[in-house]
């Protein structure tokens, strides 16, 4: 079944990615685009590129030259404040630092700091309901009190994970979400992305090639080279692009 | 944590009961309720105001150490870890050497604050390479403190004899005799420094995850780490100006706090630590001027003789 395919909103346009402008992980700019409400995976070899693209697409540093646009938006996304980019960016890195003292709810919390400010502490009806549903779905609930050194790093990446979908953002950046979780965890969490797309864009970075033909819209595939395909899954699968960037996997 | 915590509360009522008594001269407990005797004024006038201050200097060093301990990540930070203080002594020893201003004097003060502030004013212009990463930070202050410190004992190194010792003294943090509404006012100020600092301290709690995951909650590290040291450095310079630099308050109070109470934010650790900081502080004040009366030791020295083997026993409990 062929979805129906929504309009772009994010545009890659020239984009170099890298740590310094000597040393750039792709020759010649990227351009491709991102629609609304799919969820994407970037993947690729180590060392090709998948966090910078991701950290990139927030405006970080990573991204050389070019720019990332959004739909509807001014300038690129590297030039915006903070305060407009925690509205269109909820974002989790591969390994999260924290503070081991901290309780799971606070950390949790900290997902509302965008919409809350510093004095008003309660969350609306809706971001509560929200934050019950994902609770429950990845069973945090006997967690909710424990100090984050208390728990496994399964259960923390859980947590960390749980806050960045809290936060109400228009776009998800994901890096390795699955990174430390058991399998059946796994498949809660994917299942967890296929929700959230109905209201916004996730975007992961994952190794996890059979999970990303079974639930992802669409498919970045980078290589040592560079840019290897940007596109749908089904024509991903059709072009056999698994074997043009891992050819020791059949 | 609720027994460790009590066990403080009985411990801090004992400490704030004793200090008032240790000093030079013995004070009959009767007298501080007659107004006639010397002991009555020596109790009000004297050693009340001399506690408030250094309960209000004692949490505002702790509180600043701990701020800095969670916006650089690193347990090392103290409040001087900028090179604040030997801004601050450099302009002291300037005032002194250069114009014969003692310590103490508001023209020395003012040398001071004036060699502080051109060190912050230093600091942020090149904040938006500086501030882009607290490691380089912390590089910046202790390139800034060795090589002020480096100036200061060049002038040190042919003046020895028009720099008296006072002004040495002070080099180790030396506390004036204050009147009764200064400390007040004193006290004042460092309430409403910490108020600040744990209005802000959720700040500090997103930046903990890192630059990338604060941009995505809203905030600017490097404009958030600016305003805080905009902030505490004009409170640390005033300190030192006021009392030279006082060792280890700042460094090891926030790390006593993590392992005595275990606070689950940086919130929490703020008032903790500012509650600890004001005691320790108290305590060596008195024990520096209990121990060998009517000689007063630099309270600094009595700090870091506690503190440092403090220090010391939370590296041992961390491990």
């Amino acid at each position: 079944m062929e979805k129906i395919v929504n309009s772009s909103l994010i545009k890659i346009e020239d984009l170099v990615i890298g740590f310094t402008k000597e040393t750039p992980l792709n020759a010649s700019p990227w351009n491709f685009e991102i629609p609304e409400s799919e969820l994407v995976a970037i993947i690729g070899p180590n060392g090709s590129g998948k966090t910078s693209l991701l950290r990139a697409l927030m405006g970080e540093p990573t991204g050389l030259s070019g720019g990332v646009f959004l739909k509807e938006e001014q300038g690129p996304v590297k030039e915006w404040s903070s305060q407009k980019i925690c509205r269109y960016f909820s974002y989790l890195p591969q390994e999260s630092q924290f503070d081991p003292l901290q309780l799971t709810k606070h950390q949790l919390g900290l997902a509302f700091l965008p919409t809350l400010g510093f004095f008003r502490t309660k969350v609306t009806p809706l971001e509560r309901e929200r934050l019950e549903f994902l609770i429950k779905e990845s069973g945090l609930d006997p967690f909710l009190n424990k100090r984050l050194q208390e728990l496994s790093s399964g259960e923390r990446q859980k947590v960390f994970l749980v806050r960045t979908l809290l936060q109400n953002s228009k776009i998800v950046l994901l890096d390795e979400p699955t990174n430390h979780l058991d399998p059946d965890v796994q498949e809660t969490i994917w299942g967890l992305f296929k929700n959230e797309i109905k209201t916004r864009t996730v975007v992961v970075t994952t190794h996890d090639l059979a999970q990303v033909e079974r639930h992802c819209d669409r498919v970045v595939a980078l290589s040592k080279e560079g840019l290897v395909f940007a596109g749908s899954v089904s024509d991903y699968k059709s072009q056999g692009i698994k074997r043009r960037i891992f050819p020791l996997i059949d | 944590m609720n027994k460790n915590f009590s066990t403080f509360a009985f411990i801090a009522v004992l400490i704030l009961a004793a200090v008032p008594w240790m000093g030079a001269e013995p004070i009959l407990f009767g007298d501080i309720f007659n107004s006639q005797t010397l002991g009555h004024r020596i109790f009000w006038e004297l050693r009340m105001p001399r506690l408030l201050m250094t309960l209000a200097l004692g949490g505002v060093l702790a509180s600043i150490g701990t701020t800095y301990q969670g916006l650089f990540r690193n347990p090392l930070s103290d409040p001087y870890i900028l090179g604040i203080s030997s801004a601050v002594l450099l302009g002291v020893v300037v005032a002194e050497i250069g114009f014969n201003q003692k310590v103490g004097t508001p023209i020395s003060f003012v040398f001071g604050m004036l060699s502080a502030l051109s060190l912050i004013f230093i600091l942020m212009s090149f904040s938006s390479s500086l501030l882009a990463s607290s490691d380089r930070l912390i590089l910046f202050g202790m390139g800034a403190n060795f090589i002020l410190s480096s100036l200061l004992f060049l002038l040190l190194s042919f003046q020895t004899q028009s720099v008296g010792g006072g002004t040495l003294k002070w080099f180790f943090g030396f506390l004036p005799w204050l009147k009764r509404g200064d400390a007040l006012f004193f006290l004042g100020v460092s309430l409403l420094v910490l108020a600040t600092l744990v209005i802000f301290a959720r700040l500090i709690d997103a930046l903990r995850m890192g630059d990338s995951v604060a941009r995505t909650l809203g905030i600017s590290p490097g404009g958030t780490r600016n305003c805080f040291l905009l902030l505490t450095s004009l409170v640390v310079a005033l300190t030192v100006s006021f009392s030279g630099t006082i060792g280890f308050v700042g460094l090891v109070v926030p790390q006593l706090c993590l392992i005595l109470f275990r606070p689950a934010s940086t919130r929490v650790l703020l008032l903790q630590s500012f509650g600890l900081g004001a005691l320790f502080l108290s305590l060596a004040d008195g024990i520096s001027r209990a121990l060998l009366p009517p000689f007063e030791f630099p309270v600094g020295v009595i700090t870091t003789l506690i503190g440092g083997p403090l220090f010391l026993f939370t590296l041992w409990r961390r491990s």
